[in-house]
């Protein structure tokens, strides 16, 4: 005699209605991530979506900085009287010298205005500077974010410089009601327009992610750059102002199996560790291509 | 064999306990102090090792409830996530619906087992979803980052077993506590 063993059966009986099966729902859905995250990596359409439920989550997030703000409170409470003094000694030092500098640099700019005056360029106006805290730093492992509080009188443009004390920080990417996302310069592919300050030659410095120095790429072995050499940007994308300090080249490898040098910098600006940056408003226009000359590469890409 | 202590810290009931159903209120409470959690401004090791507090709440009340949390929901949480991150829209959506997917499968297996061996299987489901993550982020052009990345889904296994105990807290029946 045999006992016919049956197994259970997958699915419940057909009477307890359940709605579609698991598989179809996670078809369902796993075809919409792929197609939302098609859409925000090609297109970038879905800021409107993305910043309609950060303003609802908005008050959570607050919450969630509660705790570290009382930390950070209970801790200043018991800083000692000999900690604040010489911070404060430090700070003045660091005033000084920076009033010297901006001393010395009276003459220097005279003499810009009066050049640029000569060559009949227009004087670039003075950039204005809008201060703001950095509330916390992005959680993605995969990418170089900043967040930074916003007032609701603050007036931020996507695609501005922000610098601390010390130098360029990165760009605003994301404008928020009340906060705003900045990508790091050592985002991955990030990439800056520089000049050498020491010669002035014109190069991109280009990110390359977490825990990795951005470097300078397609620059020749035989290019005059040494290690130490300061980074400025050169505002010749009109994104960034111009001469903002932005890295240092810390290492020059010049290879002789390879056309180009490879130039790791290291950027000046405490780009993990500031605690209050400056939102730089875009610098001013810069003037439009000739008639003739627009004409003319326009002819060379209709060719191409 | 390995055995944890016998406090209630670690007691849950197992797959044939009758205890109370949750309230539904609690579970969204639950999950929304577990969003909180996440949303800590950490950052360095901190980060590396906080655990992923909303993919493990989630995967509870998944297992525990899956009539009421599914891959729907599961899906909706992690679009939630994706937006509070400033990432890649829909990366966190797929991987928290294939962890509710999974939840689903297994849902009836999971609870036969005891708590340490119950977060082996919550250790497999976790890494297959981060994995899942990387893999988009990868094919998306963003650079690999460290291996401790991996380290957050081993903290999130190690808070399962007293998270298990603390959320089963209010559905226990007096003679399971005694």
């Amino acid at each position: 005699m045999s006992i016919s063993v049956t197994s259970l059966p997958k699915e419940p009986p057909r009477f307890f209605r359940r709605g579609p099966s698991a598989v179809a729902r996670l078809t369902f859905f796993g075809l919409i991530s792929i197609a939302l995250m098609f859409i925000d990596a090609r297109f970038r359409t879905l800021e409107t979506i993305r910043m309609g439920i950060a303003t609802v989550v908005h008050p959570l997030q607050q919450v969630a900085l509660v705790p570290g703000e009382l930390l950070d409170g209970a801790s200043e409470f018991f800083d000692s009287r000999d900690k604040l003094r010489s911070e404060n000694e430090q700070l003045k030092s660091q005033l000084l010298i920076a009033g010297q500098a901006a001393q010395s640099a009276v003459g220097a700019t005279n003499e810009s205005a009066r050049l640029t005056a000569l060559l009949g360029a227009s004087q670039a106006a003075q950039t204005k500077a809008q201060i703001s805290k950095v509330l916390y730093l992005g959680r993605d492992p995969f990418s170089q974010k900043i967040f930074i509080q916003r007032g609701t009188e603050q007036n931020f443009d996507a695609g501005s410089a922000v610098i601390d004390g010390s130098g360029l920080i990165g760009q605003l990417t994301r404008v928020h009601p009340l906060l705003a996302e900045v990508t790091l310069i050592t985002e991955k592919d990030f990439a800056v327009p520089v000049k050498i300050e020491r010669t002035g030659a014109r190069m991109v410095l280009f990110g390359r992610g977490p825990g990795q120095f951005p470097e300078l790429r397609f620059v020749t072995n035989n290019a005059d750059v040494l290690e130490g050499d300061v980074l400025l940007t050169s505002n010749i994308d009109g994104v960034y102002p111009g001469n903002l300090r932005v890295a240092k080249i810390v290492r020059v490898a010049r290879g002789a199996d390879t056309v180009f040098s490879k130039i790791e910098c290291a950027p000046l600006a405490g780009v993990n560790s500031a605690e209050s940056v400056l939102v730089l408003d875009r610098p001013t226009a810069l003037t439009p291509r000739p008639a003739a000359e627009a004409a003319a590469a326009g002819d060379a890409k209709r060719r191409r | 064999m390995f055995r944890f202590p016998d406090s209630p810290l670690f007691k849950v009931a197992r797959a044939e306990d009758i205890i109370l159903p949750p309230s539904p209120w609690f579970v969204v409470l639950t999950l929304v102090v577990a969003f909180i959690a996440n949303l800590m401004p950490l950052s360095g090791w901190a980060l590396a090792l906080r655990p992923d507090f909303f993919a493990v709440v989630l995967l509870y009340w998944a297992i525990h409830q899956p009539r009421w949390i599914g891959i729907g929901v599961a899906w909706l949480c992690g679009l939630l996530t994706d937006v509070v991150e400033a990432n890649l829209f829909g990366q966190h959506a797929l991987a928290y619906a294939i962890l509710g997917f999974s939840a689903e499968y297994f849902h009836r297996r999971v609870l036969r087992f005891p708590l340490w061996q119950q977060s082996l299987h919550v250790l497999g489901l976790l890494i297959a979803a981060q994995g899942v993550v990387i893999v988009l982020r990868l094919m998306s052009g963003a650079a690999l980052p460290s291996a401790t990345l991996l380290l957050s889904s081993v903290t999130s296994v190690l808070l399962w077993p007293p998270l298990s105990a603390l959320l089963q807290w209010p559905q226990r029946v007096r003679s399971l506590t005694d």
